[in-house]
């Protein structure tokens, strides 16, 4: 155990301070906001904090329990992290979303990775961000004070500003706006900041080098610098994330480096990421870097040196090189194939043999697949095209040969005419089923097959995206008035230009 | 005989044991249903392809066994890809790219390396449905988890109350290293039964899952 301590120079102080009573300063500095939180948002944020803190001491307590292990709650820093929790929420959210960021918060991030001091980022962050990912519309449900501006009724200043909103320094100094729990109330989050660091709770470094940061940043990038300062998480994030012992630099010159990376990180996100917030992604990135900052910044020892690289003799290995080149030359003069049967022939023909087997193999099976499949397509293709145009009693195909057209089946009691097309996609060809009816206009369309990127490319199938060909012909074709899929230009791009190679196909091959 | 049936689906489970095929397991368990028909379908490759490279484990050259191996392995991926896309259509659109992605699975080449390539055909058939099972049963187990919670379904069947709102985390990338990880504690867990620290003996570099392909032996 002693190996893994590392100790400072002399000289050391003995310090009175134990985690309950670090944990009560802190309980005491969030106070204020808790109160102000509970006069703008009403008895719900008192409730949800409650249910957190309580959610969170019992999470801690029941898991000492189950693992044998003496319970650590009377250190205080789970009802630390319960409040913090709670100040990371909307007032509307959902009691059991909130009891699942506690286990998140609690045994996920702090208990499984070995309790207070071990664990690898701030447990309130981590539960914000799982809670964000997973319920991202009630995470993002800014409440707002029932006496506020109706009209930024969805938005906190930051993602106001993004719609050209304003919002008066007075409300957001006093936290009259919309927001999570307890990063509205500037006034209670910097005096509560203050009372930490008079105390000596936590060091000023990281609060005003990211602070700082910040300001200079948004001055640089032509933004509001005191808005960016005064809005948004950042307060709470500085004063009581990013200080939180464990998970901040120990260094006075790593806090500070931690903070100005901070600062830059939340900037980053803040003006150029698709996101208003960006305070908590900050945190938790800087918290995994904290081990290598501790390490870069650590103090050297008076007078201690640099060890020096020892250098290889080089000139031994080199004869012995050379010796062994001589001794194998001769041997290379014996019938080559003879030498070296084992070694290059043998697995060659092995190799081929393998090859050529498997080749058979495969050919064989594809000979039996093919027709299978070729059917089971055509099935499923005249399947779609009963499906486009249900009146059409049998379909007889037109024989044509228009570039990207696949085939051109009519129906044989003149209802209408079904096309088969390709347009390239982003990952291949996309087939595109095409039915027009005697007037050459479009009655529906169908993506058939395609090989876009799942999970972006399907909207291409949509009706939404399709029924946007319907009605047109020939001559009201445009393909630039119909709308590509946002995220999906490439694809819905090649649907289209299927959908026109039809259409003037109609009219080249079917209507003459 | 039975041991080496038993031994992929617990012991030496490929997945959560000997730590193999990770892609393929976080990729495709966002549904149940996923995850077992990846299992089926690289069950099948597996038992095929374990049993082929051992009887052929005296004809094959050492230097060029991984070609030989992966040549053997690809074919049977194309052979059951055509096959599912002539038969079960339905089953094909479901896995999708996954399907021809069994070939660089690690589980089968592992297998053939560590073990088709030193025993017979059939205990090297045991092996492979053993390992095929546990490898099933773990992307099913995966993937039930994860419906579940991140989408409140299991098999596409409704299951969570409306008014509870699913985790949308777990369907997602991070969710599948968190089950993943929840589920190796579990099976590490039940190994050592249960607090009973595993003994030291048990853990050397000689009964590293690799141990047999490794180059350093003994020297980690």
């Amino acid at each position: 155990m002693d190996k893994n301590l590392v100790i400072s120079p002399a000289p050391h102080i003995f310090s009175t301070n134990t985690t309950q009573k670090v944990m009560l300063n802190v309980i005491i500095a969030l106070l204020p906001t808790l109160v102000a939180s509970g006069i703008i948002f009403g008895f719900q944020a008192i409730f949800l904090t409650l249910v957190t803190v309580a959610s969170c001491v019992g999470f801690e307590h029941l898991y000492t329990c189950i693992m044998k292990k003496p319970s650590s709650v009377d250190d205080l820093s789970a009802v630390v992290t319960g409040i913090l929790l709670a100040f990371n929420l909307p007032s509307t959210l959902p009691w059991y979303m909130a009891i699942i960021g506690a286990f998140v918060a609690i045994v996920i991030v702090k208990m499984i990775f070995g309790g207070l001091g071990y664990n690898f980022a701030n447990p309130a962050i981590v539960s914000r961000l799982v809670l964000t990912v997973s319920f991202t519309s009630a995470m993002t449900a800014w409440t707002f004070p029932e006496n506020g501006i109706s009209a930024l009724a969805t938005a906190t200043p930051l993602g106001a500003d993004l719609f050209g909103g304003s919002q008066t320094m007075l409300t957001l100094f006093l936290g009259n706006h919309g927001g999570v729990l307890g990063e509205t109330c500037a006034v209670t989050l910097i005096l509560g900041g203050l009372y930490l660091i008079f105390t000596k709770t936590i060091s000023a470094i990281i609060p005003a080098s990211y602070i700082g940061t910040v300001a200079v940043l948004s001055v640089l990038a032509g933004e509001n610098a005191l808005m960016q300062v005064l809005s948004g998480g950042l307060l709470l994030g500085a004063f009581f994330m990013a200080t939180d012992y464990v998970t901040s630099p120990f260094t006075r010159k790593g806090k500070l480096v931690f903070g100005i990376c901070l600062g830059i990180i939340t900037c980053g996100i803040r003006f150029f990421a698709n996101s208003a917030e960006g305070v908590a992604f900050s945190i938790l990135i800087m918290n995994l870097f904290v081990p290598y900052i501790n390490d870069l910044t650590r103090q050297k020892v008076l007078g201690c040196k640099k060890p020096k690289k020892v250098k290889k003799a080089k000139a031994v290995k080199e004869t012995v090189v050379e010796e062994i080149t001589e001794q194998t030359e001769p041997v290379e003069k014996v019938n080559f194939l003879k030498a070296n049967f084992d070694t290059v022939v043998k697995p060659i023909i092995v190799m081929v043999c393998i090859c050529v087997v498997i080749s058979l193999a495969l050919g064989a099976t594809n000979l039996v697949t093919t027709p299978i499949i070729e059917e089971t397509n055509r099935k499923i293709a005249n399947e779609g095209r009963f499906a486009l145009i249900p009146e059409a009693e049998d379909f007889t195909e037109v024989t044509s040969d228009v570039e990207n057209i696949v085939d051109i089946y009519t129906s044989t009691n003149e209802v209408g005419t079904v096309i088969t097309s390709i347009g390239k996609g982003y990952g291949g060809p996309i087939t595109v089923m095409v039915a027009l009816d005697n007037d050459g206009k479009v009655v529906a369309v169908n993506v058939m097959s395609h090989t876009e990127t799942p999970g972006k490319g399907e909207v291409i199938e949509e009706p939404s995206f399709t029924d946007q060909f319907i009605g047109n012909d020939n001559d009201t074709f445009n393909a630039s008035e119909i709308d590509a899929v946002a995220g999906s230009t490439v694809s819905s791009k090649a649907v289209i230009s299927a959908v026109d190679t039809a259409i003037s196909a109609y009219a080249t091959e079917v209507a003459k | 005989m039975f041991k080496i049936f038993t031994n992929g689906i617990l012991k030496e489970n490929p997945i959560l044991r000997l730590v193999l095929g990770t892609c393929p397991t976080l990729a495709v368990t966002t549904l149940a249903f996923n995850g077992f028909g990846m299992g089926v379908a690289a069950t099948f490759v597996l038992i095929c392809s374990n049993m082929v490279i051992s009887s052929l484990r005296k004809v094959i050259p050492t230097q060029v066994r991984i070609p030989a191996y992966i040549a053997i392995i690809a074919g049977f991926v194309t052979v059951v890809q055509m096959l599912v896309e002539a038969f079960l259509p339905s089953l094909n659109s479901a896995l999708g790219v996954f399907l021809p992605l069994i070939v660089v699975n690690c589980i089968i080449l592992g297998r053939a390396e560590m073990f088709a390539s030193k025993n017979g055909v059939f205990a090297s058939g045991l092996d492979g449905l053993g390992m095929g099972i546990g490898f099933t049963l773990v992307l099913t187990l995966m993937g039930a988890v994860r419906e579940i919670i991140g989408a409140g379904t299991l098999f596409s069947m409704p299951v969570l109350p409306d008014s509870i709102e699913p985790m949308g985390i777990m369907i997602q990338a991070p969710g599948g290293f968190f089950v993943f990880g929840v589920l190796m504690a579990l099976a590490a867990w039940f190994d050592t039964r249960g607090g009973k620290k595993a003994s030291p003996k048990k853990m050397g570099c000689g009964n590293c899952p690799s141990a047999g392909i490794c180059a350093m032996k003994g020297e980690c």
